[in-house]
């Protein structure tokens, strides 16, 4: 009897936890929410920094240069092929930010895949053309990044499993041959087991 | 003497607290969800689109995925597609959540307490799931955003693979539950495992034969649509490549339906999109019908003492039946006539998930009924005494409204979970044709009305995604560019 009267005051309280300080955390220092569901920022994070260091350690870039500078780099289809929602310039913003500010490459603003990424820049720079007299110079890049981020499910005994691959390619355009690629695979486990009452 | 009567009297002050415990709330959900069922299936969308949006701003933290689903398929039917797209995306949430957070295993205490199912949130049958995904990448591919579409069908496979996990998961508990049941020796088990209650149960799908069981839980209008996006919006080989298997999966599941095969042959040999030289490869898919109807089926249980103390005891076990209103299609291009065929019976994807859930449905509700009457046995128990001591009228009349009492709760509060995703139709056919653009083509379904023309864009490929909710109903039709 008083088990059951237990059990029924418990279900009545069910629900209730004590909620947790709120504080700033480092997004690739391994303190934040994982889940297994969902690609987290510390997977971009995690990601970008990978890709990073092998764009850096590969001679991909090695006397590209143009007589005005760096070269251009033009972002091209990263397909996110997996099954959350979720912006892939989480990672190739990290990747285009690096680049410029290491001075490896300037990214095409006014043009891209689909349309210009900075449709003002595109505009601008037309209307520039129309005041000068001149026709607006064709914005031609020497590399496009391009990629894939994929997923990969499995469960067994209880464990599930959820695999993210980030799959990056630099393509020389003019000789349409890929100057470099890399993958990197971020693997999560864990488990849902049931909650007795 | 004074302490016996004392402890006579704590034993039936606890008896009456421990029933008023045990007394849920009686949802009202049945009722509310009546009208706008009502509303729904007769093709009223505007009004019904009203109804649902007034039970979703009243539904309770338990009820919201449930009364969400009914909505986002109504604004979906009625063409509010973006406001679709919403509600869906806040249900994938919901699931989301509920997905991170532990199923709910009772223990012989949990069960007795277990009064009311609807108290539990309703969390999302697999095949809802499923579904939300698929409804999800039609919406974004109406709407014309490829790369969500692409998104969304890969969780619709997902949640595929995840059906097989929570069916595994749900007879683990089942066995958990069955086992705390027996572990407390209060004969509930035997009553669970009673003649009485296997036969009700197995009531509770008779109405049903012949259904397709569908290979690891797979959803054949999610499989094909992923197939047909993926080879229609091949980015490379990798695509067409997936295309191909989704295919031959769609072909193993409907092998009625003979438009597949075109598409599955073509991935397996082309490697690339499929396109016919100024015509559009048009795929008209009809939604048609009513889920299976939920309802009641109370019963009484056998008793476990024979004591004229013991009260009846009722339980009530959901039961499922189809609903037999389910319309034709037709299209007709010059002379030529075009007739959907069978890809996806939702009849049979409900019927099994609820299959699944029966063991689990069955013991909570058998053992939380048996409990509530052995409680319910000794407060009578406990009120004859209180009249044998005292032996007045108030005694006496005391005792007669315990026994009354006591059986109209062990009757009266059995309510079995009928909460399900009622918007979903009976039967999904599909044909494929390949026809001129600019060429005029007329669908009409069963009822005697003019049919509805539809001018082939200029496009390589389109879903022509038709809805009639009920036999002669209105029809209802969305165009989706796959390949423009």
């Amino acid at each position: 009897m008083k088990k059951l009267l237990l059990s029924a005051a418990l279900l009545s309280l069910a629900g209730c936890s004590s909620p947790r300080d709120t504080s700033y955390i480092e997004a690739n220092d391994g303190s934040g929410i994982v889940s297994l569901d969902s690609v987290n920022v510390q997977d971009f994070a995690l990601a970008a920094d990978t890709m990073l260091k092998s764009l850096y350690d590969s001679p991909a870039f090695v006397g590209a240069k143009r007589q005005d500078g760096a070269p251009v780099l033009m972002v091209g289809r990263v397909t996110n092929d997996t099954g959350n929602n979720f912006d892939t310039s989480q990672l190739v913003k990290k990747m285009t930010v690096s680049l410029t500010k290491s001075g490896k490459a300037r990214v095409a603003k006014a043009i891209g895949f689909g349309g210009p990424e900075d449709q003002a820049a595109a505009e601008a720079r037309a209307s520039q053309a129309v005041v000068s007299g001149e026709s607006a110079k064709p914005l031609l890049p020497d590399y496009t990044l391009s990629g894939k981020i994929l997923e990969n499910r499995t469960a067994a005994k209880g464990v599930r499993q959820t695999s993210y691959i980030f799959q990056l390619s630099l393509t020389e355009v003019k000789t349409g041959l890929a100057v470099w690629e890399e993958e990197k695979t971020i693997t999560k486990q864990g488990s849902r087991n049931s909650i007795g009452f | 003497m004074s302490t016996c009567s004392s402890s006579q009297s704590l034993r039936f002050t606890a008896s009456l607290v421990l029933l008023l415990a045990l007394t849920g709330c009686v949802s009202n959900y049945t009722e509310s969800a009546q009208n706008f069922q009502t509303l729904y299936s007769s093709g009223d969308y505007a009004n019904s689109l009203v109804e649902a949006q007034s039970l979703v701003a009243q539904a309770t933290s338990e009820d919201e995925v449930v009364l969400k689903l009914q909505l986002a398929n109504v604004q979906r039917s009625a063409g509010k597609i973006k406001e679709s797209v919403d509600t869906f995306e806040s249900v994938e949430s919901l699931f989301e959540r509920y997905d991170g957070t532990p199923e709910v295993s009772l223990s012989a205490e949990g069960i007795s307490a277990f009064t009311n199912p609807y108290a539990l949130p309703y969390r999302g049958r697999s095949y809802d799931r499923i579904m939300t995904a698929t409804y999800r990448a039609l919406n974004y591919l109406e709407l014309g955003d490829q790369a969500k579409a692409r998104v969304a069908l890969n969780r619709a496979l997902f949640r595929q693979e995840d059906a097989k996990r929570m069916v595994a998961e749900k007879e683990r508990i089942a066995r958990e539950e069955m086992g705390n049941v027996d572990a407390n020796n209060y004969s509930a088990g035997g009553v669970v495992r009673s003649f009485e209650v296997h036969s009700a149960s197995s009531q509770a799908t008779a109405d049903f034969v012949g259904l397709p069981v569908y290979q690891d839980y797979m959803n054949p209008l999610s499989v094909w649509l992923h197939g047909v996006f993926f080879l229609h919006t091949a980015q490379g080989i990798e695509d067409v490549e997936k295309a191909r298997k989704s295919l031959e999966r769609a072909q193993a599941l409907a092998p009625q339906n003979t438009s597949i095969k075109e598409d599955a042959v073509w991935a397996a040999t082309s490697g690339s999109r499929p396109m016919v030289d100024g015509k559009c490869i048009v795929y008209v898919v009809h939604e048609t019908g009513e889920a299976p109807a939920w309802t009641e089926h109370k019963f009484q249980l056998p008793l476990i003492i024979i004591d004229r103390n013991a009260p009846i005891v009722s339980v009530a076990f959901p039961k499922i039946s189809p609903v037999s209103n389910q319309d034709t299609l037709s299209i007709k291009y010059q002379s030529e006539t075009f007739n959907p065929m069978l890809l996806a019976n939702v009849d049979g994807m409900v019927a099994r998930e609820f299959s699944d859930e029966l063991p689990m449905i069955r013991t909570r509700a058998v053992a939380s009924a048996t409990l509530k009457g052995i409680a319910a046995y000794f407060a009578n128990k406990a009120a004859e005494e209180n009249n044998r001591r005292n032996n007045s009228q108030a005694a006496g009349l005391l005792y007669l409204a315990t026994i009354i009492a006591t059986n109209t709760y062990t009757t009266q509060s059995a309510q079995a979970d009928l909460r399900n995703w009622a918007t979903l139709p009976k039967n999904i056919s599909m044909v494929r044709m390949v026809i001129p653009i600019s060429e005029k083509i007329y669908i009409q379904n069963s009822l005697a009305r003019p049919p509805i023309s539809f001018t082939v864009p200029q496009a390589k490929s389109l879903i022509l995604y038709c809805k009639t909710p009920a036999k002669g109903g209105p029809l209802s039709l969305h165009k989706i560019i796959l390949n423009p």
